[in-house]
């Protein structure tokens, strides 16, 4: 099982599944940072509305993929976490260091667009 | 629940023979036995006080069917019904507020009284002996099935208590479109933390806020502890996408923080409400990071 990766705008948008196996991950990688080239994307919304639980290694995995999108100058921000998973990896100490966040797709994408001229600038 | 395990009691037909030894022994001598109880239950204030509540008729009444419970438990070696009785004594006096000791006089008097009687009677060695013991398993009986069901009692209180209080003391205000606050008063300990910890987080996804002013004025001691449940619940609000302003820390608090290590890394904090409801408009207004947390390298830049 994979995610889908939509283009929008000069953006993408990754929908991730209910839970990704390794394979799936890897995938999902090799996808979003080849599609990032493709189009030209400035930005990277990650959504994990549907994922029940991000434990330690899908947070790096997900922080990872940042960094990695950073070096092909597109940003992310991972949008729609639900509280239960937010709690929880408060509570294990997981963060996103190199990721932004959002409550929802919408609010990604006027933050991803508030990002742009900045970024276009060289910051 | 404890009471629903505890089973009939099983008893040998040794045993079941002795208590009614004891049975025959006490009814034979009841009228005295009852009469020097209800003079030393008197002595009492907090039983004086029930017994004065009741007539005489309904005590009577109680004693009666009291009465039969025991005998059949005791003879008849039917303790279903004996059992159920002391349940709902337990119960009943725990809500009425009677308190453990007095429970404990009750039955200290009536051993006395029984004791006076086997101590005046003209029984053989081993016969006193086996009636003692029988009365003492019987009355151990009883007030290990009135003890749990009273602290059950009690507990059941207690737990909803403690549940109004949490609902109490945990609410989310809305102070305008994407902008909460969370007033918090009174000691925050480990399971308030966590509940604290969900509503602002269920209220963050139900009320789509970008901003969650949260107020520790009314909080008299932060520790270590309560600093790290500080921290977690921005952190995981962050993760969703919203931003926590801490207001309210006192210079005690600040101080004994700092002392303890645990300065709230990451927390943007404000020294009262007023300021970080100010700062919060301004910025929700800016619009320069209003719908989204940036990564926390660039987030923790002032």
């Amino acid at each position: 099982m994979s995610a889908p990766v939509i283009k929008l705008e000069q953006f993408l948008l990754a929908v991730l599944p209910q839970s990704l196996t390794d394979s799936g991950w890897r995938e999902l990688r090799d996808r979003v940072l080849r599609q990032v080239g493709e189009h030209r994307a400035r930005g990277v919304l990650v959504d994990v509305t549907e994922m029940d639980v991000l434990d330690s290694y899908a947070t790096r995995l997900l922080d990872g993929l940042s960094r990695m999108l950073r070096l092909r100058g597109a940003q992310t921000v991972v949008v729609g976490m639900q509280p239960g998973v937010a709690f929880a990896m408060a509570q294990l100490g997981l963060k996103l260091p190199s990721s932004g966040t959002a409550l929802d797709v919408d609010d990604g994408l006027s933050y991803l667009r508030r990002q742009l001229p900045r970024s276009a600038n060289g910051r | 629940m404890t009471t629903e395990t505890t089973g009939e009691p099983s008893f040998s037909p040794e045993e079941q023979a002795s208590f009614k030894d004891y049975w025959e022994f006490y009814t034979s001598q009841r009228p005295s036995i009852s009469a020097y109880a209800r003079e030393e239950l008197k002595k009492v204030p907090e039983l004086a006080a029930l017994m004065a509540g009741m007539s005489p008729e309904q005590l009577e009444k109680q004693e009666a069917q009291s009465q039969e419970l025991q005998r059949a438990a005791l003879v008849d070696g039917r303790w279903g019904p004996w059992l159920e009785r002391q349940r709902a004594l337990g119960a009943t006096y725990a809500q009425a507020g009677l308190s453990f000791g007095a429970w404990f006089q009750v039955l200290r008097i009536y051993r006395e009284g029984v004791r006076r009687e086997l101590q005046s009677a003209n029984l053989d060695a081993a016969k006193l002996l086996r009636i003692s013991h029988a009365m003492d398993r019987f009355v151990d009986l009883g007030m290990e099935i009135i003890g749990v069901a009273y602290l059950d009692t009690k507990e059941r209180t207690i737990q909803s208590q403690q549940a109004a209080i949490r609902e109490l003391s945990t609410p989310v205000l809305q102070v305008r479109e994407k902008l909460l606050i969370i007033p918090i008063v009174g000691m925050v300990d480990t399971q308030r933390a966590r509940h604290l910890t969900q509503s602002l987080l269920g209220a963050i996804r139900q009320r789509r806020a970008r901003l969650v002013v949260m107020d520790i004025t009314g909080v008299p001691v932060v520790d270590s502890k309560v600093a790290n449940h500080l921290v977690q619940a921005c952190e995981a609000a962050r993760l969703m996408g919203t931003r926590v302003i801490l207001s309210g820390v006192s210079p005690e608090i600040a101080q004994a923080l700092v002392t303890l290590g645990a300065d709230l890394p990451g927390v943007i904090t404000m020294v009262d409400l007023q300021t970080a409801l100010e700062e919060g408009e301004r910025w929700l207004a800016g619009g320069e990071l209003a719908g989204a947390m940036e990564p926390v390298a660039e987030a923790a830049r002032p």
